[in-house]
């Protein structure tokens, strides 16, 4: 098969370049950034700000532009870090912050916010004793802290998934966290069978069309595998070797395979924070695993020199076999550490700071053979179409762009695998844009019958908004905005969950 | 995080190895009481270490095993030499005879150590969990969380 982006290529940088500007965001270029006058910190600070403890109680977004569609009703739920400092000191990763989760409501017209903290045992100890206790990711933690498992360091913060009706706050190394889909009340960890009580239980869990939803449980060499009906329970749970302890964020699922990225960030010695003990071995390339859905003992492996990713968007094959992949690359591993806590003291931050990925194509032939197929375009959290999870289809959205002065993204793409073209639109300098899911509209048939909905960071008017987008027009900009009247923090990944 | 935070828990060895018998002229006693016990089903396996080394990864001088039929249960061990022990025990809620981990090693049963000392990545270190017993009758308690 031929590579879509050699020829498109010209075509698709100048579709990047004509992105942009409707009338709600044809502000004049920017110039610096905005200052927060309140704090003194750049105006982006606003999304690594500690949240109220008390959470956000619901309160109606105000209408900017454009009309709710209408079919467009349910609740869009997002996690991230949210808890940042205590007194003087300051978390060490942005990654480490306690998990919120924020919820959108959408419906007959309107919009509205609300958000609380997961009460996680890490949390209500910390807060109790107000201080930092627990180590994470890129965080040290209180000298001798006790720990049992994983669960002691559970911030909750990374991810959130309504299934079955229930919803749950995902990290990557512990348990998920339901909560009540309404009030946001924890209910505490997620016991998906008593024989794996405090298993992780990663915060990208991969779901079929028809409702079937899978998960890892990454905790080294060996990886567990979940397989979760669309009624909650727990059909089976496998373990399978994928020969190294390697840092894994996300992986990968076609409709009858699942593919485990292992990239060289390997665990060489046990401790915390995390960042601390993890090498990147680029002479170990990356490793491949593809697992059969029906019998998790069937695997085979491709390989590929090394790269680094943290996200892909989704899996499918063709007809010869061949697993296409969309992922974001990157060269070797970013946001480890540095800029990290940069971002929670306000800066400075400079635009090389923000690291640039790849969105590629992995290709794995039936015989291992591994083609990857580089677009040139910038981004992160590449989500699809749920209809079209595992199966072939033609849309990735993502954010990407980065500007001088400020973290973040900026810019909404929709790349059109098909034409090997993209379509974009640029929220400009005063607006960090978050990630951007695909949602199926009730009556669509197609793929393309979806809206874009996501959350940007007005760093201007210090206030969080949504924007929907059709999907089919993402250049035209938002055929709908709502801006909450106050910021909360940045986060990383949502779901949106239809009423 | 995501490594494997691995065994640890000391239990294995607790329930695997002969208690030793003490001294029966050295007249020290220990009552031994366990609060917060939940589920009240199955049993407390108890072992008691005397000296570092023992407790480090050596035999118990006693084990017990105590049904888990109230919130707080005892256990006595007579004829203990005076000197400086150290307590693990688990919560066997299914009473069969393991601490029963999930499949990455972490106990899914709770397990306690004397002065309600905490383990990272594993038992409580004997520093922390040592305590004397001396001659005459002695009590220590340790609450399940």
């Amino acid at each position: 098969m031929t590579d879509p982006f050699a020829p498109n290529r010209r075509q698709l940088i100048q579709t990047l370049g004509l992105a942009g500007a409707t009338a709600a965001f044809s502000a004049a270029p920017a110039r610096g950034v905005p200052i927060a006058e309140a704090t003194g910190t750049p105006g982006w600070h606003a999304g690594y700000r500690t949240a109220p403890a008390a959470g956000f109680p619901e309160a109606s977004m105000t209408p900017v532009s454009g009309r709710l569609p209408e079919g467009l009703t349910g609740a869009f739920f997002r996690n991230g870090p949210a808890q940042f400092t205590y007194g003087d000191t300051v978390a060490g990763h942005w990654f480490d912050g306690d998990g919120m989760v924020q919820r959108i409501w959408l419906g007959d017209g309107k919009a509205s916010h609300s958000g609380q903290f997961v009460q996680t045992r890490k949390r209500v100890r910390e807060q109790a004793e107000d201080r930092f206790i627990y180590p994470g990711f890129g965080s040290a933690g209180a000298a001798n802290v006790a720990l049992s498992g994983p669960d002691d360091t559970n911030a909750a913060n990374t991810s959130v998934i309504v299934h079955a009706g229930k919803l749950y706050a995902l990290w990557e190394g512990g348990s998920a966290y339901e909560l009540d889909p309404v009030t946001l009340e924890t209910k505490g960890p997620k016991v998906w069978r008593e024989d794996l009580t405090g298993m992780p239980f990663l915060a990208h869990p991969k779901r079929e069309p028809d409702g079937r939803l899978w998960n890892l449980a990454v905790g080294g060499r060996t990886v567990g595998i979940y397989r979760i009906g669309a009624a909650g329970d727990l059909e089976r749970f496998d373990m399978v070797d994928i020969g190294a302890a390697a840092y894994i964020h996300d992986w990968a699922m076609t409709d009858r395979h699942l593919v485990i990225l292992v990239q060289p960030w390997l665990r060489t010695s046990f401790g915390l924070p995390i960042v601390d003990h993890l090498e990147w071995a680029p002479d170990e390339g990356l490793r491949i695993l593809i697992v059969d859905k029906d019998d998790p003992t069937r695997t085979r492996w491709a390989e590929t020199p090394a790269r680094f990713f943290y996200h892909t968007g989704a899996a499918w094959e063709d007809a010869s076999g061949a697993i296409h992949i969309d992922i974001a690359l990157y060269d070797k591993p970013e946001l480890a550490s540095g800029a990290a806590t940069d971002l929670i003291r306000g800066g400075p931050v400079t635009r090389s700071d923000t690291p640039v990925s790849n969105l590629s194509r992995l290709v794995i032939a039936p015989n291992g053979d591994v083609r990857v197929e580089e677009t040139g375009i910038d981004g992160e959290f590449p989500t699809v179409h749920p209809g079209f999870h595992g199966l072939a289809r033609r849309y990735t959205a993502l954010v990407g762009g980065n500007l001088e002065g400020r973290p973040g993204a900026h810019r909404l793409s929709v790349v059109d695998w098909q034409t090997g073209r993209a379509s974009s639109f640029d929220y400009g300098n005063t607006r960090i844009a978050e990630e951007h899911l695909i949602v199926a509209k009730p009556t669509g048939r197609t793929e393309a019958d979806a809206w874009v909905i996501g959350t940007a960071l007005n760093t201007a008017r210090q206030c969080h908004e949504v924007h929907v987008f059709d999907l089919a027009g993402v250049a035209d900009g938002p055929i709908a905005s709502f801006a909450a009247d106050y910021p909360w923090p940045l986060g990383f990944h949502g779901t949106f969950s239809p009423a | 995080m995501r490594s494997s935070f691995l065994l640890a828990t000391a239990a294995a060895a607790l329930i695997s190895v002969a208690p030793t018998p003490a001294q029966a002229e050295e007249a020290s006693s220990l009552t031994l009481t366990i609060a917060a016990v939940e589920p009240l089903s199955g049993n407390l396996q108890i072992a008691l270490f005397k000296g570092g080394e023992a407790y480090e990864g050596g035999a118990p001088v006693a084990a017990h095993s105590v049904a888990a039929n109230a919130a707080n249960v005892s256990a006595t061990f007579e004829g203990l030499a005076p000197g400086d022990y150290g307590v693990k025990l688990y919560h066997d809620v299914n009473g069969n005879g393991e601490l029963d981990t999930n499949p990455f090693g972490i106990p899914i049963e709770p397990f306690a150590f004397s002065n309600d000392a905490q383990g990272r990545f594993g038992p409580a270190k004997w520093d922390a969990a040592a305590f004397a017993i001396t001659p005459g009758e002695n009590s220590h308690t340790i609450t399940l969380q």
